[in-house]
């Protein structure tokens, strides 16, 4: 069925229209695209060009008007809420601009509430989220609460959080926007490294040309429109 | 599990807003516990009053004195015989500390030129004394209960009827009455003291006389009936029932069933506080309520982002309802022991209450904090924070993740 027997995300003719307002905005335009595993994929495009909704449409977080997005061999408008859910925490992970880790829990428990519902013990659990915090350099601030960090450590937080669980797929958006150039370059050599490592792919949204060019791909947003 | 340390951790991350809300919590659980304390001890004044003013625990009689109406003096009254078993079986039951005679009479008293009907107890006023300090209590001049066993021609009459009488003590009366055989007897007897009720209705009859005065006015040494009073109103029961047994052709009452009032009150006071109960729990419903959804707003991307990686919302709500819960029961824990402090306050101010209707006399506000009915509100109050998160969840899955999300 899908274009590729290996692709792990086809977007097939996705279009995305939001009705918020009076007038009507295209935030996607006929979209497709592949994605193949183990890739580091850049979604590049000036603000306002659809980057953030492409993510979010591939993450099982909106759904797209028209179109059809397949998540690993799953056609994603059948699927119902609970079943969205179960895939989004078996398969994906997130990456969140604001990093968006739990203020009441450490970075450790942060971690582990993506391997909520795996088949693990307690100590299983505790001992793969210190070492996904020794695999981004922070096993040293495992205890430490989020408001004890700095922004780059919350964000190597981020991904360890979104990586614990081995997903086959991350959705960063805008990983780095809000963190200083120096931070922001470790992050990235820090993703570069753990697609290799782990096999998955990550789909990055950014505009900023730094990041763009240690990537394995690159797709364009203009306007809602994708050139790949 | 994790829903339960996020509960907690969110339970002591608190704002402004959180004690806010637990303030209000615990004043509504202090209302309410106040409530139930002053209702505690109007009840227990009132059932203390009733048995101690007179009523006792339990009464024997023949029934018909009970239910129906003396057609003649004394006619369903109590024989010397029957008398001194009663007598004789309370003296041997090791649950009945006091056994008292009584006669219920009426007729005529009269000093000088004026005569007004009174309706008399009399009474063994040395037992009647350790029953209660109300019963034959006076406000002016001596109790009968310091007459010596041959002075028998005393009485203490209501206030009111004193002042009608134009009476005071040391003064002579006659009293005049129809007696067993249906003749007309009078005595001369002498005012010993005057007493109050409080209620002028009452004051403007009653007449206390030794039993022997009234025997011998009435020429019989029957009485009307007998009032026991137990060592424990435990053993009302096992008393009724063994009395019912020894004497199948009397009738045993208890307190209650001889006060209905008690029962009305209860009533009364009950559907009142329920009333007041609905009101202030309303109050912490909606506060509760209010609180748990501004919490789901401010927390919105925490909800999203947790929603997003794909963890059950059911866990999700659980960890609300487990910190709503955790509320109630801090705030119903606070307003308890505050309960107990105020309830203690308002004993030690001695707050004197207006005197209720048909009494001329105010009482002294008493509480009494009942551990039972407070250990309900405390799990009513957490029940009600939990209903109120319940309904605030409701707004979980109508989150709108994307937005959500980026706060
Ligand atoms: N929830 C929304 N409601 C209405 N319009 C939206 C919404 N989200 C995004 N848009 C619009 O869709 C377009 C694409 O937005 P977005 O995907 O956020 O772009 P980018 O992430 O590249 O900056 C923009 O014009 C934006 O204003
Ligand atoms: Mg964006």
């Amino acid at each position: 069925m899908s274009s590729s027997s290996q692709a792990i995300v086809v977007c097939r003719q996705v279009s995305k229209r939001y009705r918020k307002g009076e007038i009507p905005v295209d935030a996607l335009k006929r979209v497709d695209l592949t994605l193949n595993p183990g890739q580091l994929i850049a979604a590049s495009g000036p603000s306002g060009s659809g980057k953030s909704t492409l993510l979010n449409l591939i993450g099982l977080l909106d759904q797209p008007s028209t179109g059809t997005i397949e998540l690993f061999g799953q056609r994603s408008e059948v699927l119902k809420r609970k079943e969205r859910q179960a895939l989004r925490r078996k398969y994906l992970g997130f990456i969140f601009q604001n990093f968006n880790l739990l203020p009441v829990l450490n970075a450790v428990e942060n971690v582990e509430l993506s391997l909520y519902g795996h088949p693990l013990s307690k100590d299983q659990i505790r001992n793969q989220a210190l070492a996904m915090l020794q695999q981004v350099g922070l096993l040293n601030r495992a205890y430490h609460y989020p408001k004890e960090l700095s922004g780059g450590q919350q964000q190597r937080v981020g991904i360890a959080r979104a990586l614990v669980h081995k997903p086959k797929l991350v959705m960063a958006d805008e990983p780095t926007a809000n963190l200083d150039t120096g931070s922001a370059t470790e992050i990235i050599s820090l993703m570069r490294n753990l697609s290799h490592e782990i096999g998955t792919t990550f789909l990055v949204s950014t505009h900023d040309p730094r990041l763009i060019k240690n990537m394995d791909r690159e797709v364009t947003l203009t306007d809602g429109v994708l050139l790949s | 599990m994790i829903w339960l340390t996020l509960a907690w951790r969110n339970f002591i991350r608190n704002t402004r807003k959180s004690y806010f809300t637990l303030l209000i919590i615990v004043v509504g659980t202090v209302a309410c516990a106040i409530g139930l304390a002053y209702i505690s001890a109007t009840f227990m004044l009132v059932k203390e009053g009733t048995i101690r003013g007179g009523v006792g625990h339990l009464q024997i009689a023949s029934s018909d004195w009970f239910d129906g109406h003396e057609e003649s003096t004394l006619e369903h009254g109590l024989a010397p015989e029957l008398t001194r078993r009663i007598e004789k079986f309370s003296d041997e039951h090791p649950d009945i500390k006091l056994a008292m005679p009584r006669i219920r009479f009426q007729g005529l008293i009269s000093h000088g030129d004026t005569s007004l009907v009174f309706i008399g107890d009399a009474v063994k006023a040395k037992l009647e004394r350790q029953l209660s300090q109300s019963f034959v209590s006076t406000v002016e001049g001596q109790g009968l209960e310091y007459l010596t066993p041959e002075q028998v021609y005393y009485v203490v009459i209501g206030s009111e009827l004193a002042r009608l009488l134009g009476v005071s003590p040391g003064d002579d009366i006659t009293l005049m009455a129809v007696t067993v055989h249906g003749g007309i007897n009078a005595v001369d007897a002498t005012v010993s003291g005057i007493s109050s009720s409080g209620n002028p209705d009452i004051d403007k009859m009653q007449l206390y006389a030794p039993l022997e005065l009234a025997q011998s006015l009435l020429l019989t040494n029957k009485v009307s009936k007998f009032v026991l009073f137990l060592q424990e109103p435990h053993a009302i029961p096992d008393v009724q029932a063994a009395l019912t047994a020894d004497f199948p052709q009397l009738a045993v009452r208890t307190w209650q069933q001889l006060s209905p009032f008690y029962e009305q009150m209860v009533a009364l006071y009950s559907r009142q506080f329920i009333v007041f109960g609905i009101i202030i729990g309303m109050v912490v419903a909606l506060t509760t309520g209010n609180a748990m959804l501004m919490n789901l707003f401010d927390r919105k991307q925490e909800l999203a982002t947790m929603s997003s990686m794909g963890l059950p919302e059911a866990g999700i709500r659980i960890s609300y309802l487990f910190e709503s819960a955790l509320l109630g029961i801090s705030a119903g824990a606070i307003g308890l022991v505050l309960s107990v402090a105020v309830c203690e306050l308002i004993n030690l101010a001695s707050i004197t209450m207006p005197p209720p209707p048909g009494r001329s006399e105010g009482y002294t506000l008493m509480v009494l904090f009942d551990v039972g009915p407070s250990l309900l509100l405390w799990a009513g109050v957490i029940l009600l924070c939990v209903i109120a998160a319940a309904f605030a969840t409701n707004r979980i899955n109508k989150l709108q993740l994307v937005e959500a999300i980026n706060g």
